[in-house]
Parts: C-alpha cells; sequence; structure tokens
C-alpha cells in the first residue's frame, strides 16, 4: 500500500501542474467553500422580500442600492444573498446526489465486472434499457410522481444517472482483473472479498474520483435544471434554477436578473468538469467517461 | 448484404423486448406512488363516486399482473388512454405535437452532424484549428443544453434581437399542414416568408441542443482521424499518388467515421431528453412542452403516453444507427 | 546506358539524430538491388526518401536522381505524378497496407484511373488480369471482397498486383515476405521475379535476411547503423565481400545456398 500512498502524494503534487485542474480547483473550492458558509457570510435573508426595494440594478450601476451588491429580484430580495443560498442548495444536491450515485455505481459496477457471469449479463441488459429513456424525461417523470423538493431531486439524479457510473467502473474492472497481481492473489487463494477491496479497489478508485467529480457536474446542471423548470427545489428555497427563471421574465428591463445566476451555474459546472477532466487526463489520458 | 434476414428478425424482436421492458417501468413508475395516484390526480371536492369511476377506469382494484396484461394490451392497440386534461385521447394528441419535437431534432441531427464532422475533420489535419478546439470544446460538453438555451436566448434573442426567442413562426403567418414539418410544408405550399420565418425559429433552439453533440462528433473524429491517418493502408494510398485531399475525405473519413457513428447513435437518447427542456424555454409546441404541461396537471395517463413515445423514438433509431453501421463497416457483418 | 536510379550522399536526419548518413548507391534498369541490414539500420527510411513518404520531422540531404530528375528537388504536386505510376512500394504487413474499408476492386483501380487515362471498366479488366498475373485464381471473386476477408499471402499478392499496375520503372519492396510464412515468403519472391523479367522493372529489395536477398537479387547493398558499408553481386557474395560486418551476417546465417539459382 505504500507504493500506492507515494504515487498518490507524488501525483498530487504533480496535478498542480495541470491548468485544468488549478482553475477547477479553485473554483471548485470557492464553490464549495461559500457553499458551506452562505448562512453566515450572506448580507441578507434570502427569502426577505421588500416591494420597495424591488429590482434594483446591481450596486455599481446608477439607482443601485450598496446594500444590494447585485442588486434585487421582482419581490424585492437581495440577488447576492440568494446566489451565496443557491450555492448550499447546489453542492448539498451535488454532494449527495453524487455520493449515492456513486455508491450504488461502484457496487454495481464492482458486481458486474468481477463476477461476471448471469449477474453481469442481466446487469447489462436492465442498463441498456434504462439508458434508452431519455434521462431529463426519466428525471421529470420521476418528479413528477414523487414531488417536488430537494431530496426528491437528489433520488431523481442518482436514479436517472446510476448507469452511467456503473458501466464505466465495470469496464474499469474488467480490465484491472486481467492483471497479473490479481491472478497471483487468486492463485494465492486470497478470498474474492479481499481482492476486490484490496487489489481491485484501490486501482480503480482514481477513475471513481474522476467519475464523482463530473458527476457533481451533472447534478449542479439537473437541480438547476429542475428547478428552472419548477420541478426542483421548493418555491421558498433559493436555487440557481428557480432565479434564472425568474430573471428570465425581466431580460428585457434587468437583465442582471438573469446574467449573474446563468454565469455562476456556468461557471460552477465548468469548474467541475475541467477538475474531473484534468484528473483524467493525469491519470489515463484514454478514459471514456462521456457518454 | 451485410444484414441477414435472420438478423433483422433477432433484432425487431429485441427491441420488442426493450419496449416491454419500458413499458413496464412506464407501468411500475405509475404505481409506485405511495397512498392513492387517484386521488392525487383530482381536485378536493370531487365526488366519491368519481373517484371510485376513475378506480375502475384505470383498473386499480384489479391484481397488479392484471393491470399490466391490460396495458400491454392497449399499448398493442395503439390506444394510450385519455388525457385527463384535456378529456380527448391521448395518441391523437401526442401525434399532433410529434412532427415539431421531430422536425427540430432532425436539423439539430444535421447541424451538429454536419459541423462536427467538419470541424472534426479540421482539427485532425490543421495544426492550428485544433489547439483552438481543444480548449472550447471543454464548454461545449461540459454545459448542459438548456444553458446553453439560455445563453444564446440573451445573446441573440435579448441582446442582439436577430432570432426571435419563441415560437415556431411569427404569427399571423399559416401554411397548410402536409407533413407537420414547417420547413417542408412551406416549401410545398411554395410560402418563403413562412420557409424564413419557421427558419429563423428553429434556429436558436436547433443550435443549442446541436453544441453538445457537435463537440462530441468533432473530438471523437478528431482523435479517430489521426489514428487513421497514421495506418499503413493510408500510406499505400499516398504511395498510390493520390492528392492528400482524397485521401483524408475518400480513403480515411470513412474508415475514422466507425466510431462517431456509435457515438451519435448514444448521443440521440440525450438528445431527445435535452430536446424536452429547450422546448419549454423556447415555447415550441412539441411532446416535450406537452409533457411539462401533462407533468403539472398530474395528468398520469398523458406522462405515461409520451415516456412510451420517447423510449419508442430512442429504440427505433438506436436499431436504425446499428443497421447503418453495418453498411459503413465492411468488417462487421450480422449473421 | 544510364542508370535509373542514383542515390548521393543521402542523409536522413531527426531532431538531430541522423538515422540514414551519406548513403550512395545506383540502381540499374531492369535489375533487382537488395538493401540487407538490421532493423534500424536505415534501409526503409532510404527507402522511403526515394519516394519521399518520410515523416514530415524528418529532414533530408543528398540527391536522389531518378531518370535525370532530383526528385528531392520536384514539387510535391509534381512529386506525386511520380508516385504510383513511375515509383512504387510493396509494405511489410500486407493485410494492414490495403484499406479495410473499401473492395480490393476499388484498391486497385483506384491506381491506374488516375495515372493512366482509362475508365472504370477498362480499369476493371485490366485488375481482373493482374490478378492473374499474380496467381490468383477467381480474380472476380477476390475483386469484390474487402482485405480482412483475404489471408495474408493473398493481400500481399494484391499488394504486388497494385505496386505494378502502372508499369513503374522502379518497385521498392520493403521486407515484404517478414509477415509471411516461409511458403508463402517463397511464392512472393517468385511472384516477383516473374513480375520483374515480365514488366523489365527495377526493384530495390530490402530485408534483414541476406539468403533471401541473394536469391532474388543480383546486386546487395549491405547497411548498417544508417551507413551503407558496401555493394557487392550475390554470385560473388562468399568472395567479394570484404567488409568485416557483411562477413558477421554471413556467418550468422545457417545455410548459404552459393550462387544464385533460378535467376
Amino acid at each position: 500500500m505504500t507504493v500506492m500512498e507515494k504515487t498518490l502524494k507524488g501525483s498530487l503534487l504533480n496535478s498542480l501542474r495541470s491548468k485544468k485542474i488549478l482553475v477547477g480547483l479553485v473554483i471548485v473550492t470557492v464553490f464549495v467553500f461559500t457553499g458551506l458558509t452562505a448562512p453566515y457570510i450572506a448580507p441578507h435573508d434570502p427569502n426577505k422580500q421588500s416591494l420597495r426595494d424591488a429590482n434594483l440594478p446591481p450596486a455599481w450601476v446608477e439607482g443601485g442600492n450598496p446594500s444590494y451588491l447585485m442588486g434585487t429580484d421582482s419581490l424585492g430580495r437581495d440577488i447576492f444573498s440568494r446566489l451565496l443560498h443557491g450555492a448550499s442548495v447546489a453542492l448539498y444536491v451535488a454532494a449527495t446526489a453524487t455520493f449515492l450515485t456513486g455508491v450504488v455505481g461502484t457496487i454495481l459496477g464492482i458486481a458486474a465486472g468481477y463476477i461476471r457471469g448471469k449477474i453481469d449479463e442481466l446487469l447489462m441488459r436492465v442498463v441498456d434499457i434504462w439508458m434508452s429513456f431519455p434521462p431529463v424525461i426519466l428525471a421529470i417523470a420521476l418528479i413528477s410522481l414523487l414531488g417536488t423538493g430537494i431530496n426528491n431531486v437528489i433520488l431523481a439524479i442518482a436514479v436517472v444517472d446510476w448507469t452511467r457510473f456503473t458501466r464505466v467502473v465495470r469496464s474499469e474492472v474488467l480490465a484491472v482483473r486481467e492483471k497479473d497481481f490479481v491472478a497471483s492473489a487468486r492463485a494465492a487463494g486470497f478470498s474474492t472479498n479481499y481482492i476486490i477491496w484490496r487489489e481491485i479497489f484501490p486501482n480503480i478508485l482514481p477513475t471513481i474520483i474522476v467519475l464523482a467529480t463530473l458527476e457533481m457536474g451533472i447534478a449542479v446542471s439537473v437541480e438547476v435544471l429542475l428547478s428552472f423548470v419548477g420541478l426542483g427545489v421548493k418555491p421558498t428555497t433559493p436555487s440557481w434554477g428557480t432565479m434564472i427563471s425568474d430573471g428570465l421574465s425581466y431580460l428585457r428591463t434587468s437583465p442582471t436578473m438573469l446574467m449573474f445566476p446563468l454565469l455562476t451555474t456556468m461557471v460552477v459546472v465548468l469548474s467541475l468538469n475541467l477538475l474531473g477532466d484534468g484528473i483524467r487526463e493525469k491519470i489515463d489520458p484514454k478514459l471514456e467517461v462521456f457518454r | 448484404m451485410p444484414v441477414t434476414t435472420y438478423y433483422l428478425l433477432k433484432r425487431v424482436a429485441q427491441m420488442a423486448v426493450a419496449l416491454l421492458g419500458a413499458s413496464f417501468i412506464s407501468f411500475t413508475l405509475f404505481r409506485i406512488l405511495p397512498g392513492d395516484p387517484v386521488s392525487l390526480m383530482v381536485g378536493p371536492g370531487v365526488t366519491e363516486q368519481y373517484i371510485a369511476e376513475l378506480r375502475a377506469y384505470y383498473r386499480l382494484d384489479q391484481p397488479l399482473v392484471l393491470q399490466y396484461f391490460y396495458w400491454l394490451i392497449d399499448l398493442l392497440t395503439l390506444n394510450l388512454g385519455k388525457s385527463f386534461r384535456y378529456g380527448v385521447d391521448v395518441a391523437p394528441l401526442i401525434l399532433e405535437r410529434l412532427p415539431a419535437t421531430l422536425e427540430l431534432v432532425f436539423v439539430t441531427l444535421v447541424i451538429g452532424v454536419s459541423l462536427g464532422i467538419s470541424t472534426g475533420v479540421a482539427a485532425a489535419v490543421k495544426r492550428r484549428i485544433d489547439s483552438i478546439l481543444q480548449s472550447i470544446s471543454l464548454a461545449g460538453l461540459a454545459i448542459p443544453h438548456f444553458l446553453w438555451a439560455l445563453i444564446l436566448v440573451v445573446l441573440f434573442a435579448a441582446i442582439l434581437r436577430v432570432f426571435p426567442a419563441s415560437g415556431r413562426i411569427d404569427l399571423g403567418l399559416e401554411i397548410p399542414r402536409v407533413t407537420g414539418f414547417y420547413l417542408v410544408d412551406s416549401i410545398l405550399a411554395g410560402n418563403a416568408e413562412a420557409f424564413i420565418s419557421s427558419l429563423q425559429h428553429i434556429l436558436l433552439p436547433s443550435i443549442s441542443l446541436a453544441i453538445g453533440m457537435m463537440t462530441l462528433i468533432q473530438r471523437t473524429l478528431r482523435s479517430s482521424m489521426i489514428d487513421v491517418l497514421n495506418e499503413d493502408y493510408i500510406f499505400t494510398d499516398r504511395m498510390k499518388g493520390h492528392s492528400e485531399t482524397y485521401i483524408v475525405f475518400v480513403r480515411a473519413l470513412k474508415n475514422a467515421l466507425m466510431p462517431v457513428i456509435t457515438i451519435t447513435g448514444v448521443q440521440f437518447a440525450f438528445l431527445m431528453g435535452g430536446s424536452t427542456v429547450v422546448e419549454k424555454i423556447f415555447g415550441w409546441p412539441g411532446i416535450g412542452n406537452l409533457l411539462f404541461t401533462a407533468v403539472q396537471y398530474r395528468d398520469y395517463t398523458l406522462v405515461q403516453g409520451i415516456l412510451m413515445v420517447y423510449a419508442l423514438i430512442v429504440i427505433v433509431t438506436n436499431f436504425i444507427v446499428d443497421i447503418l453501421y453495418t453498411y459503413i463497416n465492411p468488417k462487421v457483418e450480422f449473421k | 546506358m544510364a542508370k535509373l536510379l542514383k542515390v548521393q550522399d543521402l542523409t536522413i536526419s531527426f531532431q538531430q539524430n541522423e538515422v540514414v548518413k551519406n548513403v550512395s548507391f545506383e540502381v540499374e534498369r531492369g535489375e533487382i538491388l537488395g538493401l540487407v541490414g538490421q532493423s534500424g539500420a536505415g534501409k526503409s527510411m532510404t527507402g522511403r526518401a526515394i519516394i519521399r513518404l518520410l515523416p514530415s520531422s524528418a529532414h533530408v540531404s543528398g540527391r536522389i536522381i531518378f531518370k535525370e530528375h532530383d526528385l528531392l528537388t520536384l514539387k510535391e504536386k509534381e512529386m506525386r505524378k511520380i508516385r504510383g505510376k513511375e515509383i512504387t512500394m510493396i509494405q511489410q504487413d500486407p493485410v494492414a497496407s490495403l484499406n479495410p474499408a473499401f473492395k480490393v476492386r476499388d484498391q486497385i483501380t483506384d491506381i491506374m484511373k488516375l495515372h493512366l487515362k482509362i475508365d472504370n471498366k477498362e480499369a476493371v479488366n485490366r485488375a481482373k488480369n493482374l490478378l492473374n498475373e499474380v496467381g490468383i485464381p477467381n480474380p472476380e471473386k477476390v475483386l469484390l471482397k474487402y482485405p480482412h476477408q483475404l489471408s495474408g499471402g493473398l493481400c500481399q499478392r494484391v499488394a504486388i498486383a497494385i505496386a505494378f499496375a502502372c508499369n513503374p520503372s522502379l518497385v521498392i519492396a520493403d521486407e515484404p515476405t517478414t509477415a509471411l510464412d516461409v511458403i508463402t515468403q517463397g511464392m512472393v519472391v517468385n511472384l516477383m521475379k516473374k513480375m520483374q523479367q515480365q514488366f523489365n522493372t527495377s526493384i530495390i529489395f530490402i530485408t534483414h535476411n541476406l539468403a533471401l536477398a541473394a536469391n532474388i537479387c543480383s546486386r546487395i547493398a549491405v547497411m548498417n547503423d544508417g551507413q551503407l558499408l558496401e555493394t557487392i553481386t550475390s554470385k560473388n557474395i562468399l568472395t567479394e565481400s570484404s567488409h568485416p560486418y557483411t562477413r558477421i551476417l554471413l556467418s550468422s546465417l545457417p545455410t548459404l545456398r552459393r550462387g544464385s539459382e533460378n535467376t
């Protein structure tokens, strides 16, 4: 194991040389930090309405109010504070959904890839059929049945995207299990459990990390998407998606209402992808993780 | 003939199985709800008798297996039930909106594939283009369809005002419905103004959908092309004295396109999904938009029907892509 | 009689690394010259330099005079007229050298339609005859096949047919038998001898197998480490060769037929 630890330390330093990882990491860190501290650093209550202060432009524009840094929306709520709290929502959804999808995907992927046989065949058939449903539509249908709310959003993401995770993990496991050290472990008589957790798993871990990072990007996108169409978080919870939806109606008069959450979402999603892609380049440039 | 009748039959059977699986998923989704699905559909103040009638109509009191059985029979007779909200049969309702979605998807494919292939070849052949494309392609892949749609709306519809932000055609322009595809019907009717208007309206939504696919095709083709151009057989073609253009576009491209076709097939499902939200953003009157309304009004029969239609489109397209693949790749023969 | 090909002081380098150093030799009309040496001796590079299909990162200097023209000074457009028509090449891996996405027919007719002004019908006819010449029975059937459906030996015959299709003055065969089994090797060698006699083509036969070269070639140029060490007649290979390296090559062979029969 120490060899692995040494290579990990070496590659950690090496990764900082990658522009993608560097930029991605910085922004993602800001994102995580904001998400975690939003309740403490937001200047206003994101749900506090004030019709008197409605539709204010950003503070640096004429007519703006310095206490509302990015202006207010149609109900007088501070956009900046809502943006910060939206980060919390996005972070919570991304982390939880990724964890869920990751656990399910990894377990199933290892089961299919290592044990093979009937389990593998059955699982792959299910995956194929599952993947013939357009993911967005499946999510929408799911939400329509389970109802809206942040936890259902998480569930929807996991239900829809577990197949992709499983497929990639499975193909990685397939590749690793043919390696010599696995064969020698098997010859030495180690139990399947041992082989999976001590030999196979550490070798697919980098792939899982890449997948997880990319998954977070997808989770944020889906959360924003669902909230945008009104099928996401409850209306009282601030989300970038609802902010974009609100902003769309005021596109002509107050374009910043739409642009701030739109740009923020773009930047965060892009950074998560940059990070994931950067890590992917470092571990195995030929790895196929996109659809 | 790379495809035998036996293989075709086998594939049709596989499609049927996939459809069966899809129908099963549709079916269970409806029924795994905690509580009574029917009372969730109706509002308050409805008589008990009405609820009982609805329950009988949806056969909710029958054993689950029988319910599924009836559902399958309904599917086979193309009876998708009645829309709760609209009060009419689901099947014709979907059929009326379907051409709008299909037209959108088709135009997206045309744009995505043509731009993807051309940029892919360009990137493989010219270094400078390649470095530019490498940097922006990640954005193309990472940012989902609906964000692109929003960006394009903001840029072109709101700020630059060159394209309309919603709808399928300018108000007041009418064309007789022959195929349901406005671009085709306007040509058939000889109405140039309608054609231009339809084109303007379809551009932004299809471009937002095409960006992701275009980027993926470009990346795949580029890498595939680079590999192919280094192969021995391309050396032979060069040895023969062919011009580089001929080699790239005739001899190499055919070989390099194989993985691209596979990717495109897989992408199609995502395209269908993305079209849903894009339809909503652009107020496009297709089945995606219909889905949102159905969901909003808890019109479960409509939701189920639309789900099945989407699944059908994807499954059939995958089948077509597989067949297409055998024509391109002589090494693959289906027995 | 003027020599067909004169290579003078050919030097090929990749990023300061010289892989071919000041190589000079000549090829007469109608002769088979062997280019023999170990892997990495620079033989393939020399062959590719003549037909000007080296990787773009290669630096080439010297002169390659073919029929009174220095090939290295020609424009690419002019060089393309020569490739396939005057000079052709046969590669080591026969199956890999044929395009998997096209039928055999297309791969033989294309070179003829490109250089000789004939139509498709005529080209297919000639292709059929060519396949007959290279000893392929049922040429009509083979024409409609794809390369992956053919054996290595069959593919090499096709490659030879392609190489001779436009009646070139020079054919460069780069290890054409290395990827084949011994029996097929013999077949290919005999085929090449036959084609050469029939068309009076010059052949540069690149191989690491000295015995094979002695069998088919009238003269052999021995290369090592980018340099051309000596050129000897095969007939007198045992007596004439003076370079110590050639001696090493000779001594490492299990059997060597003296002289060359059946030339």
